[in-house]
């Protein structure tokens, strides 16, 4: 699948969750590109860059056995590039 | 057109042409239980519910009178029992009752006495009780909140947005764009808890500061535990009648009410901030009472997170969009306001015992139509609105009562 560019809408960082899910965590809204909202997963090293409207890539990555979209702001895309 | 907005056009243009139905449907008895963490288990409460319910009817009632049994309870998994209609046909002695249960996650009380009303309306039934019932304390809160995710979207459920990470998306959201501030928040969670104070059902009587609730336990940014309503026990039932002056000489009828639904996930709203189930149901409720917003003079809303407390307001209508913060700037919605908002303490304070909950909101109202709210009581009102909302929205049920 083509990473497709968005725009962060809104986010939580979750501190406290069934213990299903390993916490803290972030869950974010972010605009594809036609204007589609999609949810998505952020990782949390990038918990100091959040902010609405931050830009950047959304991959399908597989996590266990199951698929999540998880957005890259776009700054760390670029710099991640650029090291390879 | 984004989904919101055609959901919205398309209710407006089949409403166009509907009409309320005009069948007197009053609330002539009710029962209610502290809420909280209670001894009974949910049999004992439904039980409780039932029969004091029948015999606090003032003019006395023939059980075989009543021909509907509503049940309204969230999950079987807090309290391992199906067939929750027919259980509660247990405790009722009237052979020609049907009995059923009914879920919308914290809407699933409005939507009983909704759909009780309408079976009456409808000439279905003539005397309905509706009883709200759940027990929560007697599980481990991560099998609780294991439960409660349930409320949102399947792929919400997936990506494990839990009910409190939904609301903080909105809540997040509507700071930025209207400039509210976590202080805005706070002021709900500090008013209800200070309104609980008068109410002996209440979970809790305990106040807070602003900046207690401000330094509270981060759960999901920006939603903190003192924005979080709490895991209750509790039960509440009413008996809804055709008839109301037969069994009490103080009746307070159903002027309007009206459902309302938007997207089970609030990641797909073009515009998180706004309450559309409950612009739909409030409609629907305004027109059938013949009433406007500004006639309204109390209401019960669903703040099992502080900041929805203010986004409703603005989908009732109180308060322009993305002006709702400032009407408890102004202290409007305190207790001694002009408009008081959750005399009861609300979820919050109150308690949230998730299938009582929209049953208890009901019965607040018609306490307080009635006189008979104690030290809560309201002075001189004759117009009351209950609204109650299921998962993060998605189901909204708004009641109209008076004299």
């Amino acid at each position: 699948m083509r990473n497709t560019l968005a725009k962060l809408i809104a986010f939580s960082i979750v501190q406290i969750a069934p213990s299903k899910f390993q916490t803290p965590y972030v869950v974010a809204i972010v605009d594809g590109e036609k204007g589609e909202r999609i949810l998505v997963k952020i990782k949390n090293e990038y918990f100091g860059l959040l902010r609405a409207g931050l830009e950047g890539e959304i991959k399908e990555e597989s996590v266990d056995s199951d698929k999540f979209n998880f957005f890259y702001p776009k700054d760390k895309v670029k710099s991640d590039s650029e090291r390879i | 057109m984004k989904k919101q907005v055609q959901r919205y056009v398309r209710y407006r243009r089949i409403n166009r042409k509907r009409r309320c139905i005009i069948t007197p449907v009053g609330v002539v008895s009710f029962s209610h239980s502290k809420f909280g963490k209670l001894p009974q288990d949910l049999p004992s409460l439904l039980q409780a519910g039932i029969e004091e319910t029948i015999s606090n009817v003032e003019n006395g009632i023939d059980q075989s009178e009543i021909d509907l049994l509503v049940v309204s309870n969230v999950d079987n998994q807090l309290s391992n029992q199906h067939q929750l209609g027919t259980l509660a046909l247990r405790y009722l002695r009237s052979p020609k009752a049907d009995a059923f249960r009914i879920e919308a996650a914290c809407a699933s009380g409005g939507m009983a006495v909704y759909v009780a009303k309408k079976m009456i309306e409808m000439g279905s039934a003539k005397n309905a009780l509706v009883v709200g019932v759940e027990k929560m304390t007697n599980i481990t809160t991560d099998v609780a909140t294991s439960i409660l995710i349930r409320g949102g979207s399947p792929e919400e459920i997936y990506y494990g947005v839990t009910q409190p990470s939904a609301y903080a998306f909105s809540a997040q959201l509507y700071m930025e764009k209207y400039g509210s501030t976590e202080d805005d928040y706070a002021l709900v969670t500090v008013k209800n808890h200070r309104n609980a104070i008068r109410n002996p059902w209440a979970q809790f009587h305990k106040e807070f500061t602003v900046d207690q609730v401000k330094n509270s336990q981060i759960i999901a940014s920006p939603i903190r535990l003192l924005h979080c309503s709490p895991i209750t026990d509790g039960a509440a039932a009413i008996l809804l009648s055709s008839n109301p002056k037969k069994y009490t000489d103080n009746p307070v009828y159903i002027k309007g009410m009206g459902v309302g639904y938007d997207t089970m996930g609030v990641f797909e709203r073009d515009d998180p901030t706004f309450m559309l189930a409950t612009k739909i149901a409030s409609d629907k409720a305004y027109k059938c009472a013949k009433v406007k917003p500004n006639q309204i003079q109390a209401a019960e809303v669903h703040d099992a997170f502080s900041p929805a407390e203010i986004m409703t307001y603005e989908s009732l209508g109180f308060a322009k969009r993305g002006e709702g913060y400032k009407l408890l700037r102004e202290r409007r919605t305190m207790f001694d306001g002009d408009l008081p908002v959750n005399a009861s303490g609300g979820l919050k304070a109150k308690g949230h015992p998730i299938g009582a909950t929209g049953i208890g909101m009901i019965i607040e109202m018609f306490l307080q139509l009635r006189g008979q709210a104690g030290e809560r009581q309201i002075p001189n009102i004759e117009l009351g609105l209950v609204e109650n909302h299921g998962g993060t929205g998605a189901t909204s049920v708004v009641t109209i009562l008076g004299r």
